[in-house]
Formats: C-alpha cells, structure tokens, sequence
C-alpha cells in the first residue's frame, strides 16, 4: 500500500474525523483538539494498513473511542451540563441525538455501546457495524434489543423522560 | 441511503480518493443509478472542501504548536500536535526531509515537548501528562535560533536531576523544530508530581545556580535567568502507580 505523508492524510481524512468530532462534542474547539488527537494516531497507525479500505472503519473507531472518552472526561455523563453542550436540534430518527448520545455514554457494555452508536449516530447499516466492530447481524440485533429494554430505566436516570 | 446495496463507508472511502479498485468500481457502478448516494457524495466533497479551506493543514496541525505552553496540571491538553506530528512522521518518513525549510519549521518560541511511546508503539505527546514508573519519555525541543539549553527534572520532593548536557560546559543547539535530545528518560518509582524544564538561553548557562532555578522556578516562585529574551520552559507530569 501507498505510504502517505501527514498531509495527504489530513487532506484525506481531517474532514471525516472533524465532522464527527464535531457532531458528537458539539463545539468547535474541542472537536479540534479531537481531529488533532486521531489525525496523530492516523498518522502514526497508517504504515499498519494492508488495505486503504480498512482506513475509513478504524478512524469512525478511534474517533468514537475519543470522543466518548472527552465526554466522559468532562464530568459524569449524568450531568446535566454536559448535555446541555450537546448538539440538541439533530436527531438520530428514533432519539433526539443530545439523548442518544448521553444514553450511548451509559451503557457499560461496550459491546451494546458500538451496536448503539454506529447504529444511531452513525447510521450504519448492520452488515458495516459487522466490518467495524466485527459483531454479527444477530448479535447487533440482540445488542440494540439490550439498549432499548433498559430505556427508560437510563431516561429517568439521566432525567431526560 | 436507503437503497439496500447503499454503502456508507464505502462511499466514504471513495470520496477520500483512497480506496481499492474493488471499491471504487463498486460504488461507481452504484452511484449510477443511485441519486441519494450521488447526492450525498456531493455533499461529503463540497462539505470537505469548505473543510479545507476552513481548517488548513497548517491552522489545526501548528496552531497548538505556536501556543503551546505551560498549563497547570491537570488542565493542559495535549501538546504541540504539530511537533508531535513530526516526531510520529519520522518514525517513517525519510530523515532527509528533516530540513529547516519544511513546513514544519518552528517561526515562534521556544517550546519544550514530551513525547512518549504508545500501547500501540507509536511515539506521541500524551493527551494528558500521566505516566507510570518505568515508562520512557523523550525530550524534544524547538527553537527559532541558536541557543544555550539546558534540561533538568525536579520532583515533588525537589530532587533535581541534570538531562543536558552532561557535564557543565554549556552547549549550544542549533535551531529546529522538535529536534529530540540525544537520550531518552526512563521514569524512576518516585509518585507524583515532576516538573521538566527547558533553560533557553543567548548566552552560555552558568551552572552553579541551576538547580536552585529549576526548584524556585518550577514552585511558581519568580526567578531572574539570563538577558531579555533567555526563558525557562516548563512541562510537568503526573506520575501515578501503575493500578491507581
Ligand atoms: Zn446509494
């Protein structure tokens, strides 16, 4: 494969990794200091890539990690403040995304946390949940069955009802 | 993208250009009789080029470079990107492209960088300064002329320890940007705390009041070092137990 140098990669990619930073952080800043933190690992994981249509799945990976980890460095995800920073006019289709995020960020199965965020947020189909976190058609079924049972239990909790 | 054979991430991939052949006929073939991906390839290509011309290679991968300086634990964030990015692209990238005419090039101030190695091997900043003994960390520095450096650590207890050079003759470094020091630092046990500071200066350093401006200076406590121009930099760790 093609070794790229940091540019091309940002050329490339620094988009990709803005726009979700940005829809998942809700402010510019911080989804900057998000795009710098995955284009640095981008850069430094790119010489392991055997195939260039591996990239684009790792990165909605990395960037999901981060951008979970900051929210949840913020404060507990409980709080309310940091839903406030949240993005609150999109939505998801089934969720207000503001909720659907805070409901991604208390699951502490991180199995039924990848089947909830690339399903919702990323609006993937199963077959590419498959190729990102490797977990079957079935077993994303069964983890979004999980997520939906314990609604309303993390909506009164978080008191988002 | 409701049509079934609608892909994503495929799609994503053909629009960074960077995709196998496989790909690129697949989502060619699809995008011919498909209006919405059409649509939204038009969209991810005109959203990425405002992207560019918003948010240049330069602004996001140097600005925190220029402004990177010291922030009291644990609030800094991750450290110059643009440096790091050096270092990270070094590990692959042809040494002869280290020129002081690359667009990495440091214009602004002095800056004293941490580099450390990753789970993943990769050699980068941390995005906070948190490390466990044993681990090795790297000094880098960038400078925008010739200049005295001096490097030195002191820890939460005052112990300082002497990294550059390694006797007392001062020596002077030639500009550059995240230029590594020679040697690498493997954490001891000690918990807490740790300051590394960067003396800077035009002149050659005197060493016989070092370490007691490394103490004063990393307590927060004024100190006077060299002319107009010479600086201290600090950067500071925190040192945790390995299951904290
Ligand atoms: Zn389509």
């Amino acid at each position: 494969m093609k070794q790229l140098e940091p540019r091309q990669l940002y050329e490339m990619y620094g988009h990709l990794i803005f726009s979700r930073c940005r829809k998942l952080l809700g402010c510019d800043d911080r989804a900057k200091d998000g795009l710098q933190d995955c284009m640095l690992k981008l850069i430094a994981h790119y010489p392991k890539f055997t195939d260039p249509d591996h990239v684009v799945p790792w990165i909605l990976r990395v960037v999901k990690n981060y951008c979970l980890n900051d929210l949840r460095s913020r404060k507990k995800f409980s709080d309310n403040a940091v839903l406030e920073r949240l993005p609150s006019s999109s939505s998801t289709g089934e969720f207000e995304m503001q909720d659907t995020i805070a409901l991604v960020l208390s699951c502490h199965k991180k199995d039924v946390q990848d089947a909830v965020y690339f399903t919702y947020i990323e609006e993937l189909s199963q077959e590419e949940i498959r190729t990102v976190t490797g977990q079957s058609p079935a077993t994303i079924r069964r983890n979004l069955a999980k997520f939906k049972e314990s609604l309303p239990q993390i909506r009164k909790r978080l008191g988002i009802e | 993208m409701e049509n079934k054979t609608c892909v994503t991430i495929d799609l994503i991939s053909y629009s960074t250009g960077n995709c196998s052949d496989s790909v690129r006929a697949s989502v060619e073939g699809h995008l011919m009789e498909c209006e919405s991906c059409r649509t939204a390839l038009a969209t991810i290509r005109s959203e990425q080029e405002a992207f560019l011309q918003m948010m240049p290679f330069e602004s996001v991968m140097e600005s925190s470079a220029k402004t990177a300086r010291v922030i009291p634990f644990p609030l800094r964030r991750a450290v110059s990107a643009a440096a790091a990015l050096f270092v990270v692209a070094m590990t692959f990238m042809q040494i002869d492209r280290f020129s002081p005419d690359d667009q990495f090039t440091m214009k602004g101030n002095a800056v004293l960088t941490i580099v450390a190695e990753n789970p993943d091997g990769s050699v980068s900043p941390r995005a906070k300064p948190i490390y466990v003994p044993g681990e090795r960390i790297q000094l880098c520095y960038s400078l925008p002329c010739s200049s005295y450096v001096a490097a030195v650590s002191v820890d939460g207890n005052g112990v300082v320890s002497r990294w550059f050079p390694s006797d007392e003759k001062s020596v002077q470094v030639a500009p550059g940007a995240m230029i590594p020091f020679s040697f690498s630092i493997r954490l001891d046990e000690y918990i807490g705390i740790e300051h590394y500071l960067l003396f800077v200066s035009s002149q050659p350093i005197d060493f016989t009041a070092i370490d007691q401006l490394a103490i004063d200076h990393s307590a927060g406590k004024p100190v006077k070092f060299g002319t107009t121009g010479d600086t201290i930099l600090v950067e500071t760790i925190q040192k945790q137990a390995l299951h904290d």
